[in-house]
């Protein structure tokens, strides 16, 4: 009977996700903690910020605002409480998400001396960062 | 545009973010079509703001596979090289070569992935032993069978050129292009579907966050439609990827199969001239 109690503990123990292996001490493991707390985060932020611009169009006008802000105009408009500053911001928010995890990686794994995998997020950035200006040039 | 059309794009958003983060995809290619065939909302508009809800989708799905380490972040790291470069090339041929042409290819594509998954056993058994030139092997916690999967991906250099046609299609049709690396990923590299589905969340953010940003540029992402979109895609990434944790691989693969062949179905009628609602 204990040598049953025992195995059940055993089987609790190995089935609960943070005693699955020992990699808890492993540099990518942690990097990926990290990445998660930062996306949740990220997306609190965003989130936060959307309700704020929601709430102010409801107020103002019942109704979402039907533009985003130009960038060079997004402060002042910030300033005087504009909801639409406060969408438009949100959502850029939401779109640096993963361009912030991949700094976080490239900074994190290079500290971590992984310069293998801090040099290819370093490629992948390049080739995001290439993206709008190519898609720019193709008229889109 | 009325409050019910928000509420119901909410709601459409909800339902494929769920089903989305379930199989690894941002659930663009659903809301696209309903949103601008059924709610009205015109479709550039409908494109921009589900590019932004796929990012969403896989900040909030890919944060729960993160913290349960069923992300490959190595793998998806290497892949994404080759799927963004992939973009930028799908980006320059929607400008110069016939758009139809390339649909029926990617379109029959599709149907032969279909049957590959159809021919592979749901549960393909993962390589644990051998070499690992990239040093890619890892594993996770599947709750659905008890234990700890492990793995070694394979044919890594192939599967990672390949991926540069998931970019293809992402920059063809402004979707994140999780359709193509899934079964990338498990039937040819032969990583766990759960795994496949979690390193996929994470990575079709990062291969639309170009596109988004030329959205918010050309003011084609319009707050009425995104932010709706993008609240519900939150809800449903939660959701989805909580219980694609716990359903078995079987029914995951089975509800891919599903979208593979709608999305096939779609690109070929579209090639054949036949009107598609809600497509470009």
């Amino acid at each position: 009977m204990r040598r049953l109690a025992a195995t059940v503990q055993q089987i609790r123990e190995n089935s609960s996700p943070r005693n699955l292996t020992t990699d808890d001490t492993q540099p990518l493991s942690r990097l990926s903690q990290l990445l998660a707390r930062l996306y949740r985060f990220w997306l609190a932020l965003a989130l936060l910020l959307l309700s704020i611009g929601t709430v102010l169009d409801l107020v103002d006008d019942r109704r979402l605002a039907t533009e985003t802000v130009p960038l060079a105009e997004l402060p002042a408009a910030l300033i005087h409480m504009d909801p639409a500053a406060f969408e438009s911001v949100a959502l850029l928010i939401v779109a640096f998400g993963p361009v912030a995890g991949l700094l976080t990686i490239i900074v994190s794994t290079a500290r971590q001396g992984d310069r293998r995998t801090a040099g290819v997020a370093v490629l992948v950035l390049v080739v995001v960062a290439v993206l709008p200006i190519v898609r720019s040039l193709g008229g889109r | 545009m009325t409050h019910w059309t928000e509420i119901a794009i909410f709601l459409v958003s909800a339902l494929s973010g769920t089903l989305g983060a379930m199989v690894g995809l941002g659930g663009g290619v659903f809301m696209v079509p309903i949103f601008s065939a059924f709610l009205g909302v015109p479709i550039k508009f409908a494109i921009a703001a589900s590019a932004l809800a796929v990012i969403v989708n896989s900040l909030g799905g890919a944060s729960v596979y993160l913290q349960h380490r069923m992300v490959n972040l190595r793998l998806a790291l290497l892949m994404l090289v080759a799927t963004a470069l992939g973009a930028i090339f799908g980006a320059l041929l929607v400008a110069s070569a016939p758009v139809n042409a390339l649909r029926l290819v990617f379109s029959l594509a599709l149907y032969a992935m279909i049957v590959l998954l159809s021919l592979q056993r749901a549960t393909t058994r993962p390589v644990t032993t051998g070499s690992d030139r990239f040093q890619l092997a890892t594993n996770f916690f599947d709750p659905a069978v008890g234990g700890v999967v492990s793995y070694i991906p394979q044919h890594v250099l192939l599967g990672t050129a390949s991926s540069t046609i998931a970019g293809l299609l992402s920059g063809l049709l402004g979707v994140g292009g999780g359709f193509v690396q899934v079964p990338l990923m498990n039937v040819l590299m032969r990583v766990p579907v759960k795994a496949a589905a979690a390193t996929s969340a994470y990575m079709i953010g990062v291969t639309v966050v170009g596109s988004v940003l030329l959205y918010y540029a050309n003011a084609l992402l319009v707050p009425q439609v995104a932010v709706p979109a993008a609240l519900g895609v939150f809800l449903g990434s939660q959701v989805g990827s909580r219980l694609g944790r716990r359903v078995h691989g079987r029914w995951l693969k089975r509800v891919l199969m599903a979208i593979l062949l709608y999305l096939a179905t779609t690109l070929l009628l579209q090639a054949l001239g036949v009107p598609v609602p809600g497509t470009r």
